[in-house]
């Protein structure tokens, strides 16, 4: 844990030894939550920053949920000051668990001529899916399915109940079967 | 278990996450229920069709930055002392004694301040690299002991050439590539093994043609440091390695160059 009067080298050096292993989690999660390489950079260095400052008060348990919950922190602090029409479109299934209706479903991103050309048909279907899911369905798939984090620790980086994990988690994966079923391969029957 | 329940609880199953008591009934459902089962087969698809999912990457550039941020914006804050706080006879001595101190370093550093300020800068940005590729997944971009695979890789990435050679039959094996950052420019780091050892050799255009290739020695860290420059290029060698180890590595790095020159 950061201990007093270390220099400062000494905690830059502490800060590292503890984050960088989680960095590229760290990094993904930002990519996939603001859509978009630049902003993803431009979240984590000021992720970085901050999670140095609140460094002190680490208490020393599980150091990869700590650093995705200040960088999904710092996400939602992002895109609700740059793009505030994307935060709160998913239906809380324990406000509204009387309505079947679907959350609204994000425009299709139109890929880069790189992408298209690097991406392979099966990754480039899910990855189209995963980005037209509203912001909070599409944050929670990606911490259980890329990240492999628990129903618990999704509970603490998301700063969620863990009731409302699971109804965001399944009312993901229905969505997501929706698009991709919508976009089927080529040759596969719609 | 009726399906209602079932269906609440079949995520929770699928993530392992649940009970066994509650896993034994959704089980139970499964075995009869066609909708439910079907819904449980979609979930493994879907599962499937995630391992394509993209995983993005930091840019080396960006790891080098967030390193650089901290120690930009971080206010210089030096170690407490309570003893010297608490006695104030002592914090004048320690004060004059610092000061005399900071007289004589300086003297002492002044020759080599810009060039060896430069060269200790580096030093220090190589070896950093170095410890940071040690954490587990930083290693390489490109794992592979074929000189033919990972010369390849790096073409379209850097702008630059290098020779890449497998020294296995003289100890130093190619683990792979990675992509550094080095003094704000793209580098690239060829890592070695040798024993138990990890060697970095990172490679960068050099700013000027300048450069007998005379090898320098450093110690940063407890890492040691090789470094020369030759027909335009730095080449800076780290690792915990023997430094007669290490210093033979640059030879042999080095006769390679001069023989296709």
């Amino acid at each position: 844990m950061p201990e007093k009067g270390l220099s400062k080298r000494e905690r830059i050096d502490s800060f590292e030894q503890l984050c960088l292993p989680h960095l590229k989690s760290a990094f993904n999660l930002a990519r996939w939550l603001t859509r978009n390489e630049h902003d993803a950079e431009d979240v984590l260095q000021e992720a970085y920053l901050r999670g140095f400052i609140f460094f002190e008060g680490f208490n020393g348990a599980n150091a990869r949920t700590w650093m995705l919950k200040v960088v999904r922190n710092s996400c939602y602090t992002w895109l609700q000051k740059n793009r505030p029409s994307e935060v709160g479109t998913a239906f809380d299934e324990e406000l509204h668990s009387d309505r079947a209706q679907e959350a609204p479903v994000f425009g299709r991103r139109e890929q880069s001529p790189e992408e298209s050309m690097v991406s392979k048909d099966t990754g480039r279907r899910i990855n189209q899916a995963l980005e037209a899911l509203p912001l909070e369905f599409r944050e929670v798939f990606i911490l259980r399915e890329l990240e492999g984090l628990t129903y618990k620790e999704i509970a603490e980086v998301s700063q969620i109940a863990l009731g409302t994990v699971m109804s965001r988690l399944s009312r993901a994966r229905d969505q997501l079967q929706r698009e991709l079923a919508r976009h089927p391969r080529d040759g596969d029957q719609p | 278990m009726t399906c209602d329940e079932a269906r609440k609880y079949l995520d929770a199953y699928f993530d392992r996450e649940l009970d066994l008591k509650s896993s034994l009934a959704v089980e139970d459902h499964l075995a009869h229920c066609e909708a439910c089962a079907t819904r449980h087969r979609q979930l493994i698809a879907l599962r499937q069709e995630a391992l394509a999912a993209a995983r993005y990457a930091p840019s080396a550039a960006l790891v080098q930055n967030l390193r650089t941020a901290l120690e930009r914006r971080e206010p210089s804050a030096p170690g407490r002392l309570p003893l010297l706080r608490s006695t104030p006879g002592l914090q004048i001595w320690a004060a004059a004694a610092s000061l005399a101190f900071a007289v004589v370093l300086f003297w002492r550093v002044a020759p080599w301040l810009g060039a060896g300020r430069t060269q200790q800068r580096l030093a220090h940005e190589v070896t950093a690299a170095h410890v940071r590729s040690l954490m587990a997944d930083h290693l390489t971009d490109i794992g592979s002991s074929e000189q033919h695979t990972v010369k390849p890789w790096f073409q379209g990435k850097l702008d630059f050439s290098f020779s890449v050679r497998d020294w296995a039959s003289d100890g130093f094996s190619l683990v792979g590539g990675r992509l550094e950052y080095i003094d704000d420019t793209n580098a690239a780091a060829l890592v070695y093994k040798s024993g138990k050892h990890l060697v970095n050799l990172i490679i960068w255009p050099a700013r000027s043609s300048g450069g007998d290739g005379t090898a320098r020695k450093s110690t940063e860290r407890g890492f040691n440091t090789y470094s020369w420059t030759e027909t335009g290029m730095n080449y800076w060698l780290v690792s915990d390695l023997a430094d007669a180890e290490l210093l033979r590595f640059v030879h042999l790095i080095q006769s390679e160059n001069r023989s296709k020159m």
